[in-house]
């Protein structure tokens, strides 16, 4: 156990040093000189080099990666081109409505994703279980710029029952999170279904079964229990993909988030900006796989670790 | 066996498909139950839709055309503008310009404060000035317009002294223009970057709070006594107006329909629509700038040749593309200005070229390109292909869908390649492209100096590269002739020499459309692209 | 993700041999399979013959017969620029097509390369390449790929690089685990004692290991790929104008959801049904090839 954790841990270690190397390199890989676009139009050869002087362009690159981890670990990851605001203030102010989205999207989708398996495992007609396959995707299927602007008009417009856009509060917070749980409910509908009839034909549930154990509690006790944990290994992968739909849903529902930020900051090519989410959706990402490898060794004994 | 696949495979396709028919149906013609949602809008909240972000609301920094309508609420000028155009007070009560017009003095209105409490007097304006002409500052906009500046001069209290490097007839536009809005100099030195968020100024509102991708808040300026003669006197009556940034179109006009906001620019998909559910005010005005030309490159084959171009001017049939791309809500453009700026030449669209196909064939015959078996055009074997620039924008695709049908009618090959409109111009800048669309929105003449003297190749707005002594010349002699007759013959002179350099096509003048609810009471709009809110009230509802 | 968890999953080796004859007979008798079968099918006949198909132009515009609802002329109504939405759906298959066979491609050519040869060999450079790929697992795919169409700047060929270079890692990290368990096997290793090459032995005993795993995913990616591609031109970086690529289509008829809704409903329709076929297929696919999920 022990061991299996120091082994991850290096890993993830790793993973966020080369995550940093990415962030630090992006600036070096894309055509034309960064100070020039840092500095816009009315920079004169002078401004140039003045600035390359104190961005430490012309020291020899590792020392120039060293200060920037430095600089990174203390919070400074400059001053956004576009708006003059440090990074730290810009990112710091959007990444609490894109942690919520993501949060509501994956429960969203942890809750109708296990239920539409479930029931789709144990419904004795097989209508009844493509039925439910094919509701779940359905979801996956729709590109969410479409989906969601279609559960706008259903919900927003039509009844008038939710607002459709912006950072208001937990009402505002279901639209966007429905469209973007959609997909992810898709896949892990299919994990769960497939995971359910796996584990029901397994021995240990014929024994249950056999026992004469009510057969919802055969369901939910035991078959669903086990059935839970690759659901739960693939819910850190879907989390890195619900990040990545908070991209598309924030700008179509108008909310504030780090999605909608890294866009923008990729179009005008605000480098300051996206070398910091670049860093920050890494960090996240290794954080959330690592929480998951624990929980995952934590649910199945079963598994013999190191 | 058969029939029990059949069934599963009906439900398979069935359910989605259902699903999806159903939605879109609900959804479709659904303008009727707008009323929904008409959340705590405390007291006198206007909530507007912004398209897009500004980068700053410092007057002195900011790049962003957004930047400049906010600042209509957010900070005053020397002089400004009435709603149909005319010159009005501003912080200064009176102005005159010298003789030979190279010396400009304002006399400021009394008890005028920033909005922290300093007061508006000449020092402060000469600070708020010289900061902008200020390297350090690197303002952008900003600092063009002072350009000219040679020296200010605080002789009285109230007295501010401007003097010129030569005359510059545009100079009395630009120190009206929002961008030239007196600063609290002091206040930006102490704020630093803070004040590119909160900037302290002197308009009716003030800007109180900035989420970032968010929304930007302004509070009422209770202070506020020294509005424009045509509003009413002190303090606006709206408590606070909140500008939301809302970059997808369609969300936004569905916020402005379930009653999110109040208030937002309408894409000319949406105008008939919401006229007709009549649950809003719409106004246009007719753009002061040409909403949308072909620019090409006159450094690069094959718009090098000026025959060439002028053929372009007959290929292309305009008011296809207004009927399409604007759904008829614009007219089609003739020259380089369009009829909403001052200085435009009334002949204009007699003496320019109009849709003729034929004629452009025999032109390009002329230029050597002739049509191959299968109509395409060719010169030495070359055939005739380019590549157009634009930007991803519904009404700019969709214009050059249209123009590369028309090219492709008459043989000539345009394939179309979208950029975000900071690279386009980055690329038009540096000369990358052989011809791109474009679009500008300006307040006076002097636009014509921006976009086609040769000391704006490259840095600048000069993205045909066009050189021409001839012409520098004659935009030179622009900015100097201060008498109005002369001036105006001038511009006729630039504009008649543009047409017949054909270096543009010309293709639209858009009307643009602000919806407001019907909530929104006495919000009047202006020649000048916004709606002016110092007299609106929102009614109780 | 942990190499465990991946391991978990696995085949069995040595079953997938004797298996693989009764696959196609298995694959048809499952309803998935066929229906996803028949769609991907119908997609690339419509794909081959969309000049047979299709009556008119994808770019065609008819002056004066803008937003016209569906009609026998125009059975699936006009765009805002007088073409027929039909025409375009049908031309756009093409691209969907090209999409799917490009992106995929350079996602399953590089990727298995990289999971076989490091998965095989092993040692340091397995793991300083399976650490690259978590650094590019560590970014959401699309925020991947639109950095990538950023710097190369947009375009429909830029796009399927994009994709294709995004979704690299899940390959090599899929194919590496394959290889990880065939590896130490008893016919390898018999493989190895009687002098056969690395280079045989990849490709005659490794490779047909691991190609039921990459099948299905691919099959899945084929509509993730146009998903991703779709939600390129949404952000403005996709297919150029006038390119029926189906994203952007349902991209530009947003605007007119309420007002021409047979603008989106078609485009949208496409999409959903090539996605839910590739996924379909790609569920008893591996159903078929997995046994523990053999449930009906």
């Amino acid at each position: 156990m022990f061991q299996f954790l120091a082994r991850r841990l290096v890993s993830s270690v790793f993973v966020v040093f080369g995550v940093s190397l990415a962030a630090f390199s992006m600036v070096h890989l894309v055509p034309g000189d960064p100070v020039a676009i840092m500095l816009g139009e009315r920079a004169t050869p002078a401004d140039v080099a003045r600035l390359r002087g104190e961005l430490g362009l012309d020291e020899p690159l590792p020392v120039q990666y060293l200060d920037y981890v430095s600089r990174a670990i203390r919070g400074d990851f400059g001053e956004s081109i576009r708006s003059g605001q440090p990074v730290l203030g810009e990112i710091s102010g959007r990444t609490a409505p894109t942690v919520e989205l993501a949060l509501a999207a994956m429960a969203i989708a942890v809750t109708l994703g296990v239920l539409m398996g479930v029931i789709a495992a144990t419904s004795r007609s097989a209508t009844a279980d493509f039925g439910t396959m094919a509701v779940s995707l359905a979801g996956l299927a729709l590109p969410t710029f479409w989906s969601g602007l279609l559960l706008i008009y259903l919900f927003g417009l039509k009844l008038g029952w939710l607002p459709v856009s912006g950072d208001g509060g937990p009402r505002a917070l279901i639209l966007p999170a429905v469209t973007l749980a959609l997909p992810a409910a898709a896949v892990l509908a299919r994990l769960t279904r497939s995971s359910m009839l796996e584990v029901l034909g397994q021995d240990y549930v014929r024994t249950a079964r056999s026992k004469g154990l009510p057969e919802d509690l055969v369901v939910y006790k035991h078959a669903l229990q086990n059935a839970f944990i690759p659901v739960l290994t693939i819910m850190g992968l879907q989390f890195g993909a619900l990040l990545g739909g908070s991209v598309i849903v924030e700008s179509v529902f108008a909310r504030p988030g780090l999605g909608s930020l890294a866009v923008d900051a990729i179009l005008a090519r605000d480098f300051p900006v996206v070398q910091a989410i670049v860093l920050l959706a890494g960090i996240v990402f290794v954080l959330v796989n690592l929480l998951v490898d624990i929980l995952y060794s934590v649910l199945d004994p079963r598994i013999s670790l190191g | 066996m058969v029939g029990a696949a059949g069934r599963r495979l009906l439900v398979i396709i069935g359910v989605p498909v259902l699903i999806l028919l159903v939605l879109v149906f609900a959804v479709s013609r659904c303008g009727g139950s707008s009323s929904g949602s008409q959340q705590g809008q405390s007291g006198g909240d206007l909530v507007d839709g912004i398209t897009e972000e500004p980068d700053t609301l410092d007057p002195q920094k900011t790049n962003t055309a957004v930047t400049g309508t906010l600042l209509r609420y957010a900070g005053d000028s020397l002089i400004t503008k009435d709603l149909n155009g005319d010159y009005v007070a501003g912080l200064a009560k009176s102005w005159e310009e010298s003789e030979d017009g190279t010396k400009w003095t304002f006399e400021l209105k009394d008890g005028v404060k920033f909005h922290n409490g300093d007061p508006v007097d000449a020092e402060a304006v000469k600070a708020s000035i010289e900061r902008a002409m200020d390297p350090k500052t690197k303002a952008g906009v900003a600092g063009s317009l002072f350009s000219e500046v040679e020296e200010i001069r605080a002789p009285s209290d109230k007295t501010v002294e401007i003097a010129l490097k030569r005359p510059f007839s545009v100079f009395e536009a630009n120190i009206a223009d929002p961008r030239a809005a007196i600063v609290d100099a002091e206040a930006a030195e102490k704020m630093g970057e803070k004040f590119g968020r909160t900037p302290v100024l002197t308009g009716p509102w003030q800007v109180t709070d900035w989420k970032s991708g968010d929304r930007i808040r302004m509070e009422r300026n209770p202070d506020y006594s020294w509005g424009p003669e045509f509003a009413h006197d002190g303090p606006p009556r709206i408590e606070s107006l909140t500008f939301r940034i809302m970059t997808d179109n369609a969300t936004r006009i569905a916020a402005l329909q379930s009653g999110e906001i109040q208030m937002t620019d309408v894409p000319p998909v949406n105008v008939a629509e919401l006229e007709e559910s009549g649950d809003f005010q719409l106004q246009n005005y007719l753009r002061t700038g040409v909403g949308l030309f072909m620019e090409f490159n006159v450094n690069k084959e094959p718009f090098d040749d000026p025959v060439v171009r002028e053929a372009m001017n007959y290929a292309i049939d305009k008011d296809a593309i207004v009927e399409a791309a604007l759904r008829g809500l614009g007219q089609p453009a003739c020259g380089p200005l369009p009829p909403s700026i001052e200085g435009y030449w009334q002949g204009v669209c007699d003496y320019a070229p109009s849709y003729d196909p034929e004629k452009a064939k025999s032109l390009l015959s002329e230029a050597g390109y002739e049509p191959g078996p299968d109509g395409t055009l060719s010169k030495d074997g070359e055939p005739f292909e380019f590549t157009l620039f634009v930007q991803p924008e519904d009404t700019w695709t969709q214009s050059a869908q249209l123009v590369q049908q028309q090219l492709k009618d008459i043989g000539i090959g345009m394939e179309i390649q979208s950029f975000e409109f900071g690279t386009l111009l980055e690329k038009a800048k540096a000369g990358e492209h052989q011809a791109e669309l474009m679009g500008y929105t300006y307040t006076n003449p002097d636009i014509l100096y921006l976009w086609f003297h040769s000391a704006n190749i490259g840095e600048g707005l000069n993205l045909s590269h066009i050189d021409d002594p001839k012409l520098d010349a004659m935009l030179e002699k622009s900015r100097t002739t201060i008498e109005e007759d002369a001036q105006e013959e001038t511009y006729q002179d630039i504009q008649r020499y543009l047409v017949d350099e054909s270096v543009w096509v010309p293709l639209w003048n858009n009307e643009e459309y602000i919806a407001t609810s019907q909530q929104v009471e006495g919000a009047e709009i202006s020649t000048e692209g916004y709606l002016s809110l110092i007299d609106a009230r929102l009614a109780e509802e | 993700m942990s190499e465990q968890t991946l391991r978990a999953r696995e085949v069995p080796s040595g079953q997938q041999e004797f298996r693989r004859k009764s696959w196609l007979g298995r694959l048809l008798r499952k309803p998935n399979a066929l229906v996803g079968g028949a769609i991907v099918v119908a997609l690339l006949v419509v794909a081959a013959l969309a000049p047979i198909v299709a009556p008119h132009s994808p770019t065609a515009t008819f002056p004066g017969a803008s937003l016209q609802p569906p009609s026998l002329r125009f059975l699936f109504g006009t765009d805002e620029l007088g073409r027929d939405v039909f025409s375009r759906v049908v031309y756009g298959t093409r691209i969907s097509v090209q999409v799917g066979v490009i992106a995929v491609g350079i996602a399953l050519v590089v990727g298995t390369a990289i999971g076989l040869l490091v998965g095989y060999f092993g040692g340091f450079v397995d793991n300083a390449v399976m650490r690259v790929m978590d650094v590019m697992l560590a970014f959401p795919e699309i925020l991947l790929a639109i950095a990538i169409v950023a710097i190369l700047g947009p375009s429909l060929n830029n796009t399927m690089v994009a994709i294709g270079l995004a979704v690299i890692p899940v390959y090599a990290r899929t194919v590496r685990s394959s290889v990880l368990s065939v590896v130490g096997s008893d016919y390898i290793e018999a493989a190895h004692a009687t002098g056969v090459g690395n280079l045989r032995i990849i490709v005659r005993h490794v490779l047909p290991n691991v190609l039921s795993p990459i099948i299905v995913l691919s099959t899945v990616n084929v509509g993730t790929a146009i998903l991703i591609a779709a939600g390129l031109s949404y952000v403005g970086l996709g297919a150029q104008p006038p390119a029926p690529e189906w994203g952007s289509m349902l991209s530009t008829a947003r605007a007119y959801l309420s007002t021409a809704p047979w603008m989106s409903v078609f485009p949208g329709l496409a999409i959903a049904l090539v996605v839910l076929a590739f996924n379909l297929l790609g569920d008893a696919i591996r159903d078929i090839a997995d046994p523990r999920s053999r449930g009906r």
